[in-house]
């Protein structure tokens, strides 16, 4: 009984062991953890990793349109591409390019791009002169540690369009300006 | 023979007797047995309204820290974590912390000035503890008297102190 009561006595600041929480917006973590940059969970500053781009999900150069790096041919309807990608420090932008197919008489575009809140957000733009930019999803994500930008709209067959993936601000005051993320897209017959 | 009606008269003339005295069999004495009378001190009632209101707040400002003690075991069950929960940390459970935290410096804080008032009434319960007072008579040697009277005689002792 005598040890119950000094357990409550004792129990009124917070116990949060590593790896708890996933890091929040701009990095936040718990006091006396760090936001770990390849898995963006909270743990002790000791052990925290900075952030880096995994190389095999760079297509660079990719920083304006004619450099867009070409997603696999679509079918009509297709079936949902996830695409990997990384926004390393200081890059203005990742530019892909996709074809709608020609057999297709109307085809709408869903388009978006999912990444962690940790780190700087993204934004989606369609092609160069601009056809759209990204707007709130339907759906939320899967995970509340992400957010997600979502385009919907039609699309004239047989086009090439190029999509930007661009720094959206909330990073960190210029210390998170990075950020990985999941591109999908998806061209169905409405 | 006809027995002889005897009284015998012992006067004490003294506050032995009292309310609150303690009276304790003389002890033995070259002139006589020592009679010791102890009297106990009674506590003014302004000291017990003090040392009550001593107590008194001493209570209260625990009941304060306790306050604040829950408070902020409240605040930190929220955010208390030792498996991964899949939830990124937001504005919200870092107030969450910070109020935890706040709370309790705060129930320490009054914890140690309850603790410290309970601990200063019961030692100005101690000090301020009223002094009993004793007396020791001493009594000389006692005279017997001796007085007839009618049908009898009377029989007494005397002492002096």
């Amino acid at each position: 009984m005598r040890a119950l009561a000094l357990a409550a006595l004792a129990a009124c600041t917070p116990d949060i062991a590593q790896g708890a929480y996933l890091c929040g917006p701009d990095m936040a973590c718990p006091d006396g953890q760090t936001c770990n940059g390849p898995d963006g969970t909270c743990v002790v500053a000791s052990a925290a990793q900075p952030f880096a781009c995994d190389p095999s999900v760079l297509h660079e150069p990719d920083d304006n349109p004619g450099e867009a790096f070409a997603l696999p041919a679509l079918g009509c309807p297709s079936a949902p591409l996830e695409v990997m990608g990384c926004l390393a420090d200081g890059d203005p932008a990742n530019w892909v390019s996709f074809q709608t197919p020609a057999d297709c008489s109307d085809t709408e575009l869903a388009l978006s791009v999912t990444y962690p809140i940790a780190f700087e957000s993204l934004a989606l733009q369609l092609d160069e002169p601009l056809i759209a930019v990204d707007g709130a999803c339907k759906q939320p994500p899967a995970s509340s540690g992400n957010a997600a930008r979502c385009i919907s709209m039609m699309l004239a067959a047989g086009q090439t369009y190029q999509l930007a993936i661009l720094p959206n601000g909330d990073d960190c005051a210029g210390d998170c300006a990075y950020n990985r993320y999941t591109l999908q897209v998806q061209l169905t017959a409405p | 023979m006809r027995p002889v009606p005897i009284a015998i008269v012992v006067a004490l003339a003294s506050r032995a007797f009292a309310g609150g005295a303690d009276f304790q069999p003389p002890p033995a004495n070259d002139g006589g047995k020592d009679i010791v009378i102890t009297t106990e001190g009674e506590r003014s009632t302004r000291n017990i309204a003090v040392l009550a209101s001593i107590a008194g707040a001493g209570a209260l400002l625990g009941g304060v820290g306790l306050y604040f003690h829950l408070d902020a075991r409240s605040a930190a069950d929220q955010v208390s974590a030792d498996q991964p929960t899949g939830q990124p940390w937001t504005p919200a459970d870092q107030t969450a912390y910070d109020r935890a935290h706040s709370s309790s410096v705060k129930a320490a804080v009054f914890y140690s000035l309850g603790g410290a008032a309970l601990i200063g009434a019961v030692v100005g319960l101690i000090v301020t503890a009223p002094s009993s007072e004793t007396t020791v008579i001493h009594p000389h040697r006692g005279t017997a008297t001796f007085a007839p009277a009618p049908g009898g005689a009377v029989v007494g002792g005397v002492w002096s102190f």
